[in-house]
């Protein structure tokens, strides 16, 4: 409890080290303010991305330097500016607070609370516009990110320090992947170092926000995730600004040798915002009315996702951009743009959706640039032919169409083929473990499932993991530990799993 | 007219950075209606520029102000008070302002406390 004293104390010693700063102060007046953005004239000496600080102490970012005036944009809205209104440089470039105190915490991009609770205000400064780092300081991606989602580890794996796109239209599935990935990065899922998450959600309803910090919060994930908001009603100039400063938290962390997952939910809002802001800033339009850096808008976000060497702390960022598309086509601009940037795409397609396969990944069309390096030796092992057989079942399928008799080869593998694509399904905010996944994979791929009816192919994966996790805890840990699955282990997953087949009812 | 061309006419009204209203009148009565409100919107921030206000809580003396006309030797000085300085001058020449002033310096120990 801190006494009266002591905060005298403080206050003696924080005057007595008071100096009274009367540097020069470069300023300007307000000429013109419309949709979010103030001309200013004066201000000969401010730099590109200023922070500026208006009279009644609203603060601005300089976006345009033009020969008789200053662009600024408000970044706080409800501000009433006024023509003639004194402007003052800050000579500060846009920084965002980091520190460990933000774990748990929803803020915006300017760092102020939006969960009630108080601002951080102590704590290390970190810009929101840096280069990022470059090819002497990092590493190779080789160790995995676990989703949790069968598909996508046992697909497409994702490393730590990559960029895997989630693309596909509205309402198939691409937050809940992003989700389920944070919640498979609970500490105690897995023997790897546990990451950090932050999600950063732009211009999207409150509500959504306000469910997915709940669904984090009811599974524990809250303790090591951040949420960084700039949601549908705040500013253009605040949507724009979320993702750097997501990433720029995310830096923080790296830098402390941390594994760091950001979701940035999602990147076509963001390039809408930034279409927003530039056509009010006057600067010439593009494409669809994109300004002619919308590219570099992206690429200098997702470059900062990095893994780091061990000279540099070896930390990571892994991000998983989400892009959403019109009517399924990835051949937009935004989409093309984002898709050459990152280092793979899981595309999301509204015919699976409807047809129940959930998530509702393309096989086809998804890839991961890192594939294999980035998974451990044990689900390679079960995986590595999954991608092709699924491809030749869906040949075989679409021939099988035309009813003809089939041969009894052809048949066992459709059959195969459908409990392999009915294993994949998985139900949303369930991510499994590698054990988990490994077992359900290997027992539907080596036909002990070819008996059991498809519709109850769910309930076969569960059970057997409830058996395997009752009885033979030590296949778990063997499964668990990363390396190749060897004859003694196959050996040892037949006879539990055939085990289990005997004591198991439809 | 081009807006690089009226900026070209209103700085040609300076002679020797002093504005020749002649000149400036002569110019300004060719000009139609949206061209005249550019050529203004020059020629003051032309004037701004060129201007020193220097604020005190207290007027200056003669010879105060002698020697702050000689520092900004070719341009134009304009000295106002503001009680609310309390003590000290504030000095804007142009866009930069510089204020060594009590009501200042109180300004920013509130800040500092505010901020403890």
């Amino acid at each position: 409890m801190i006494t009266s004293e002591e905060i005298l104390k403080q206050l003696e010693n924080k005057l007595g080290a008071f100096e009274s700063n009367s540097k020069m102060q470069n300023v300007g007046v307000v000429e013109k303010s419309n949709d979010g953005v103030v001309a200013v004239s004066g201000l000969t000496q401010a730099v590109m991305g200023e922070q500026v600080q208006f009279e009644n102490g609203s603060r601005g970012l300089i976006l345009n330097l033009d020969e008789e005036y200053a662009s600024v944009i408000l970044l706080d809205p409800g501000s009433t500016i006024k023509e003639g209104d004194k402007v003052s440089r800050t000579e500060k470039l846009l920084t965002i607070t980091a520190s460990e105190e933000l774990l748990g915490r929803v803020i915006n991009p300017l760092g102020i609370p939006l969960d009630g609770k108080k601002e951080v205000t102590k704590g290390k400064q970190m810009p929101l516009e840096r280069i990022a780092a470059g090819v002497t300081e990092r590493e190779k991606v080789d160790t995995p990110m676990k989703t949790g989602i069968k598909a996508i580890d046992a697909m497409f794996p994702i490393g730590r320090g990559q960029r895997e796109l989630i693309i596909g239209d509205r309402g198939l599935g691409k937050t809940a992947i992003a989700i389920d990935a944070i919640l498979n990065q609970k500490p105690g899922r897995s023997t790897l170092k546990p990451m950090i998450a932050i999600y950063v959600a732009i211009g999207q309803k409150q509500s959504t926000v306000a469910q997915i910090a709940g669904r984090l919060k009811e599974e524990g994930a809250m303790d090591y995730s951040i949420i960084v908001a700039a949601n549908a009603p705040d500013p253009a100039a605040l949507q724009y600004l979320a993702p750097y400063a997501g990433v720029s938290i995310a830096e923080y962390f790296m830098e402390k040798g941390h594994d760091v997952l950001i979701v940035y939910d999602d990147l076509t809002k963001h390039a809408w915002a930034y279409r927003q802001m530039s056509l009010v800033l006057k600067r010439p339009a593009g494409r669809e009315a994109y300004p002619g850096d919308v590219f570099y808008l992206h690429s200098r976000l997702l470059e900062r996702a990095v893994r780091l060497n061990e000279k540099n702390g070896g930390g990571s960022i892994t991000a998983l951009p989400i892009i959403e598309t019109q009517a399924g086509d990835i051949s937009a601009y935004i989409p093309t743009n984002v898709i050459s940037i990152t280092d793979g795409q899981i595309f999301l397609e509204a015919g699976l959706f409807n047809s129940g396969f959930r998530p509702a990944i393309n096989v086809g069309s998804s890839v991961s640039r890192v594939g294999g390096d980035a998974q451990t030796g044990a689900m390679k092992s079960v995986s590595g032919k999954l991608k092709l057989d699924l491809a030749q079942y869906r040949e075989l399928a679409a021939f099988a169409q035309f009813g003809s008799d089939l041969d009894a080869g052809t048949v066992a593998a459709l059959d195969n083929g459908k409990r392999m694509t009915e294993i994949l399904k998985q139900l949303q905010y369930h991510p499994l473990s590698e054990p988990e996944q490994i077992l359900s994979i290997w027992a539907v791929a080596n036909g002990y499932a070819n008996d059991i009816p498809v519709e109850k192919i769910g309930q076969f994966e569960t059970e057997l993991h409830e058996y395997v996790h009752s009885n033979n805890k030590k296949l778990i840990e063997r499964l668990g530990n990363g390396k190749k699955v060897d004859d003694e282990a196959k050996e040892d997953l037949k006879k539990t799993v055939e085990k289990f087949k005997k004591g198991f009812s439809i | 007219m081009k807006k690089l061309m009226i900026k070209k006419l209103a700085l040609s009204c300076y002679t020797s950075e002093h504005l020749d209203s002649a000149e400036t009148l002569k110019i300004a009565q060719l000009l139609n209606h949206h061209d005249l409100k550019q050529f203004i919107k020059v020629i003051k921030s032309e004037e701004d520029k060129r201007t020193a206000t220097i604020t005190s809580a207290k007027a200056l003396t003669s010879a105060d102000k002698k020697t702050v006309e000689d520092i900004f030797k070719g341009k134009t000085v304009h000295f106002q008070t503001d009680p609310s300085l309390l003590t000290g001058l504030k000095v804007q020449n142009a866009d930069m302002i510089y204020e060594q002033s009590l009501k200042n310096t109180l300004e920013q120990i509130r800040k500092e406390v505010v901020s403890l």
